[in-house]
Parts: C-alpha cells; structure tokens; sequence
C-alpha cells in the first residue's frame, strides 16, 4: 500500500520541516488525507510518488504556518505579555544533533530533510522547494556547515 | 553566519554519494549525513493506525479539475473554432443570397463567379439592393440575371430608379472605338441619351466608359444589344426605391394645401387686422414657394425613375479577363483556399491583437502572485525552532 511505503518519509520530512512530534503526525495524516483525495491527479511521469507526497505534505505544513502566523497577529493585537518560549522538541536523534537542529530554521531543516533524511535526488529536492538544482545544493551546503558549526560549539561547551 | 565555509556544492554530492572522505571535517560530515539517515524516527504505531484508517475509508471523490495541459489544448481548439466559424460567417455574408429585402445594398454572387469587391455609388435616398455579376458572359445569360433581378426586385408601380453597370472585354482599340459607338448608337435608337463618355485608346490598348441613360421599358433591350458587343466580365444591377420619398413629398403637399385653404377663409372672412392680414398672406406665399419646390423634386424624382443608367466599361484588357477565365478546377479551389485562409488568418490577427494585452496581464499577475507567495513561504521557513511561525507578516 502506497500511504503505508511512504509514511516514515513523509512524517520525517514534516517532523524536520516543524520540529514538533505532535504537529508532524498531524500534518502527516492531513498530507495522505489530501494525497488519497486527489489520487487520480498523480501523474507518475512528472515525479515520483515519494516527492509528490512531499510537496503536498509542504503545502499543508506552509498553510498551517500561514494559519498559524495569523492567529499569532491576532493574538499579540490583544494581549500584549509576551509568550514564553516554547522549549526545543526532540526529533529522536542524538541530544547534540537534535539540539543543533532546533537551531536551524524550517527552511535549512527542510532541506536537510529532504535531500539526507529521504534521500530524495537534487532534482526532485529542487522540484519540491521550487528552486533551481544549484541553489538547492547551495542551500544543503550552507545547511550543513551551519549544522557542522552549532554541533562543533555545542561540543566545545 | 557559519564561521566554517561550506562544503563545495559538488563534493558534497559526491559526500552524499558514499565517496571516501578526505579530511577530518569532510568525515564529520558523513558522520553528520549518516546519522540523520540511520537515526531518523519512524511514523509512531497511533500515526500508522491513523493514515491506514484514512486510506480505508471510502474517498469523496471532489469533480476533478482539468489539467492545464487540457485547458490550454481546449482553449486553442475554441479559438480555432472560433476563427473557422467567423471565417465561414463573413465568407457566407459575402455569398448570401438577397431573397429579402435588405436595409442596404446586398450582392450576390451569380453563377458561382467571383464576386465583385467594387461598389457603385448610391443614391442618397432610398431602400436599394444590388445584384452583382464578375465573368465571362454573354448577353443572354446577362438578360436572364436582369430578369431573375427584376422578378426578385419587382417594385410593381413603384418609382424606382434602376443602375446597370456593365464591363465588356474587346480584343483591340478598333473594336472598342467601334463598340462604344455602336452604343451610343442603340441608346438613342432606344430614345436614351449618353449622360457621359471618356474613351481612350492607346496602340492595341484602351478602355471606353460610357454612362447611358436608357427609358425603363426599353432597358432589357440595351441590356442585351449591348451586351452584344463584347465579352461581359463584369454586371452589376442596383435598385433603388424613390417611391417612399415622393409620398412623402405628397403628404408634405397636401398639409401645405390644407394650411393654404384655411388661411384663405381668415383672409376671406374680413375679420383680420391689416397686420395679422400681411402675415397670412406670407404665409400663404411661402407655402405655395415650398409646394412648388417639393413638387419640383417629385418631378425629379419621376425622371429618374423614368429612365435607368447604364454604366457601360469597355476594355481590351486580356490577361487579367483570361486569369479570369482560367479561374476553375484546381485553381480556383486554390484561390478559393487563399481567401479562406486569409480570411482565418484576419480573425487570428485581431483575436491576437485583441487577447494578448489580456494574456501579458494575467500573466504578470501570476509572476507577481507567485513572486509574493516565494516571499511569503521563505519568511515562514526562515525561523529556528519548532513549529511556532513569526509573528510579524
């Protein structure tokens, strides 16, 4: 069964791209709920179906950002305290590895995800960010070497 | 900002790949790479239960929407469509026939010819309709159209003014010279007179063009002793209905005339002042000049319609009178494809013309929509931390 082959890759890449176990297995269900509906729309010549389900997984995590982002404005127009900090969630790597990642952002995580965690070749990873090949392995580059940096202090600490 | 440069983009592909590493930092990388691979969580057993639920259950399936691919080939088949159809329309009002009586002047291609482009000047006023003839003809195929004309057009007692043109094709300046007097020649035989006439004739060469003025009962006639003369390339019958205006002219009379006879029983009557006198017989006087001046018009009108013109071309040219007559079969086909796709081609233009502002529009839109959604999906993702977006938009 197609949802059952491609559920580890997709709540990974949710989990990476959020780096919230909760909000990953939500958005992971919502992404095979919208990908069973709109099945007959795949087209296996345009992309695999690993990277189609990538991309319809990143459209509903961008739209619950996007949700989220509102309902933020909404919130900080009428309470003016400022929220604590929500503590790093764990992503189930090692703690230097997971504290490291919290602080990359969703756009470095994401492309970690995708192009290491997946596995997913550059063209697909590029297919999905919507970038060109060389500034997606530019991306990963930087992606690494900022990941590389914080693990390397967080060691020296 | 990293301190330590990123790996080149291409060894790290070649990282990625299993490639050995060289250096201390190129192996913390791999180091790096594996873990993420090999320590990756799994979908937990309430998440698995939950997507597996979800592919069990019946799926409501949503009307599916056409792909792009389809809506562009649909589209482009529409505005095909379109030009054919529009080609074909303009090409059949071109062809149609005048069994009704139009508003303005109509053509009809007789014979399957090619119809002419050319247009005769009309009278000012009137309902008229216009039969038109291009081709080799002869004098009794040119009687027969007048008379298909004249049942079709029948006006009864109606004034109506009647305009023939006719172009003959000779073979030499002689024979054009001697037709255009044999012409003159049978219009006044006919009790007609030439209106006008600018022959010139040039070595073998020439063109004679005559206007007739022929008495309705004697046009079919002139019709055909002219036609005699020459190959007939060209025929146009015009009609034109005088008879609204001159009953308009009468029903102006006749009010005119009722005035008169009641300002003549004031006159008549002595009870007007001397200055309300003066202004009734003014009156009087400028109905009487406007009577005489419409009725001098009906009389114009009536001599109009007493006699018909008859434009009449005389010319020696053969090549373009044989292109003509080549004109059949194959080549006519061709040229018959010629116009219709120049035709088409017209259509295409001005839908081009008229579509592509639309298009650079929308398609500005889009990049514009698709620049701001870039901006927008990078300053999501542009955050550390779990899943919490920032709150500034």
């Amino acid at each position: 069964m197609v949802a059952e082959e491609h559920l580890n890759d997709v709540h990974r890449y949710l989990l990476m791209l959020t780096a919230d176990h909760t909000l990953a297995e939500d958005l992971t269900a919502e992404t095979f709920e919208k990908a069973l509906r709109s099945w007959r729309r795949y087209d296996p010549r345009r992309a695999s179906e690993r990277t189609w389900l990538c991309c319809i997984g990143r459209n509903v995590a961008l739209d619950h950002f996007r949700s989220e982002a509102r309902r933020r404005r909404r919130e900080d127009r009428y309470a003016a305290e400022k929220r604590a900090e929500e503590p790093p969630s764990e992503l189930g790597f090692s703690p230097g590895l997971d504290s490291a990642l919290a602080t990359l952002s969703a756009g470095e995580r994401e492309v970690l995800a995708l192009r290491i965690v997946l596995d997913l070749d550059a063209d697909a990873v590029a297919g999905v960010l919507g970038i060109g090949r060389s500034a997606c392995s530019m991306r990963l580059a930087r992606a690494l070497a900022k990941l590389e940096e914080r693990m390397a202090s967080d060691a020296h600490v | 900002m990293p301190t330590s440069e990123p790996i080149a983009p291409d060894r790290l592909e070649e990282l990625l790949g299993g490639a050995v590493p060289e250096g201390e930092r190129e192996a913390l990388v791999q180091g790096l790479v594996r873990e993420l691979r090999t320590e990756a969580p799994a979908a937990s057993t309430p998440l698995r239960q939950r997507v597996r639920a979800l592919a069990e259950q019946p799926v409501a399936r949503r009307p599916a929407l056409p792909r792009p691919r389809v809506v562009l080939a649909l589209a482009f088949v529409l505005v095909a469509v379109a030009g054919v159809s529009s080609a074909v329309v303009l090409r059949g009002d071109g062809e149609s026939s005048t069994g009704a009586v139009p508003a303005v002047p109509t053509t009809r291609d007789v014979g399957g010819v090619d119809e002419s482009a050319e247009a005769a000047p009309a009278p000012a006023t009137g309902v008229g309709q216009r039969l038109d003839f291009r081709g080799n003809g002869t004098a009794q195929t040119l009687e027969r159209d007048f008379q298909a004309m004249k049942s079709r057009f029948s006006t009864g007692a109606r004034a109506t003014d009647v305009a023939l043109w006719m172009e003959l094709r000779l073979p030499g300046a002689d024979e054009l010279s001697a037709a255009a007097a044999e012409a003159m020649a049978v219009t006044r035989e006919l009790g007609g007179w030439v209106a006008a006439s600018d022959i010139d004739a040039e070595g073998n060469e020439g063109e004679a063009r005559l206007a007739l003025r022929v008495p309705v009962g004697r046009v079919e006639d002139a019709v055909v002793r002219v036609g005699d003369l020459g190959t007939v390339t060209g025929e146009r019958v015009a009609t034109f209905d005088l008879q609204r205006g001159i009953d308009r002219r009468n029903d102006r009379i006749e009010r005119l005339e009722r005035a008169i006879r009641v300002l003549q029983l004031r006159l008549d009557s002595g009870t007007l002042t001397p200055e309300e006198e003066l202004r009734a017989r003014l009156q009087i006087e400028r109905h009487e000049n406007e009577i005489e001046d419409l009725q001098n018009a009906i009389r114009a009108d009536r001599r109009e319609a007493a006699t018909s013109e008859l434009s009449l071309v005389l010319h020696t040219r053969e090549a373009a009178a044989k292109q003509e007559e080549d004109e059949g079969g194959a080549a006519g086909a061709a040229r018959a494809a010629l116009d219709f796709l120049a035709a088409a081609g017209t259509i295409a233009l001005f839908l081009v013309i008229i579509l592509s502002p639309i298009a650079l529009l929308l398609v500005l839109l889009w990049l514009a929509f698709r620049a701001r959604s870039r901006r927008v999906e990078a300053r999501l993702l542009d955050r550390p931390g779990p899943a919490s977006p920032p709150s500034a938009s």
